[in-house]
């Protein structure tokens, strides 16, 4: 007789925002806690050492998030600069 | 509780009658949204858990946003093994531009009769407005994926 555990379902997190898109800390929290999860019940010493680690991703996943977003307005700008909107091309330059 | 997180009970005996394919070439799944205290639409209740074995709407949050009636399609990812565990996973998915509040959510076979299969509690109410509302998968290993069979 096979007695097989059946399933179990995983937790889910919820990220949300108000008034416009998710901010750059939180794209790079869910990042970082997709790259590395860190078990509840892991030794001490590796736990401190793998949250150290994950911090230092999830920082430079939030430069380069950052980064990215910049970039793709500077591109925006510069095509509807093209387009002659001056004005909305200034408006989102300032964002 | 109105909404209890588990897996539908529905669900494990349909894997066994081979009613659900989760490869990425399978079947289509996706996520509903569902509110507590006469949240959703027409101030109606979600009474979701181990119990559920379709796609309902009441209980579901009202549209808003990229949110419709009947939830967002989810993104698969191909079923896999660690040790003795197999596991799916799903992409994150996001509701833009919305005012929402939910308390939980139903992952379904949209192939297949919006045959349930797993009901996910939030543990507190959640709240976008005029925002972005993402559910985030767990980390898909053997520990934490977000349909695991042990």
């Amino acid at each position: 007789m096979f007695d097989i555990s059946m399933g179990s379902v995983g937790a889910v997190d919820v990220i949300t925002s108000d008034n416009g898109g998710l901010s750059n800390d939180q794209i790079a929290d869910m990042a970082a806690n997709k790259i590395i999860y860190i078990s509840d019940e892991a030794p001490e010493p590796i736990r401190l050492q793998a949250e150290a680690f994950k911090d230092r991703v999830r920082n430079l996943v939030q430069y380069y998030v950052e980064l990215a977003r910049r970039e793709e307005r500077a591109t925006i700008c510069a095509k509807v600069r093209e387009a002659g909107q001056h004005e909305l091309a200034d408006a989102i330059g300032r964002l | 509780m109105a909404i209890a997180q588990a897996m539908c009970t529905a669900f494990k005996q349909e894997l066994l009658l081979g009613t659900h394919n989760f490869a990425t070439n399978g079947n289509a799944f996706k996520l509903a949204l569902y509110a507590e205290g006469g949240g959703g639409k027409s101030s109606t209740t979600a009474t979701l858990g181990a119990a559920t074995t379709a796609y309902t709407t009441t209980g579901e949050v009202a549209n808003s946003g990229s949110y419709t009636a009947g939830g967002g399609a989810l993104t698969k990812v191909a079923p896999s093994t660690s040790g003795t565990t197999a596991f799916t996973d799903f992409a994150d998915i996001s509701f833009t531009t919305a005012t929402i509040t939910a308390m939980g959510a139903l992952i379904y076979n949209d192939t297949n009769s919006d045959k349930a299969v797993c009901v996910l509690d939030f543990t507190s109410n959640k709240t976008s407005t005029s925002g972005t509302f993402t559910v985030q998968f767990p980390t898909a290993d053997a520990s934490n994926a977000i349909i695991r069979i042990a």
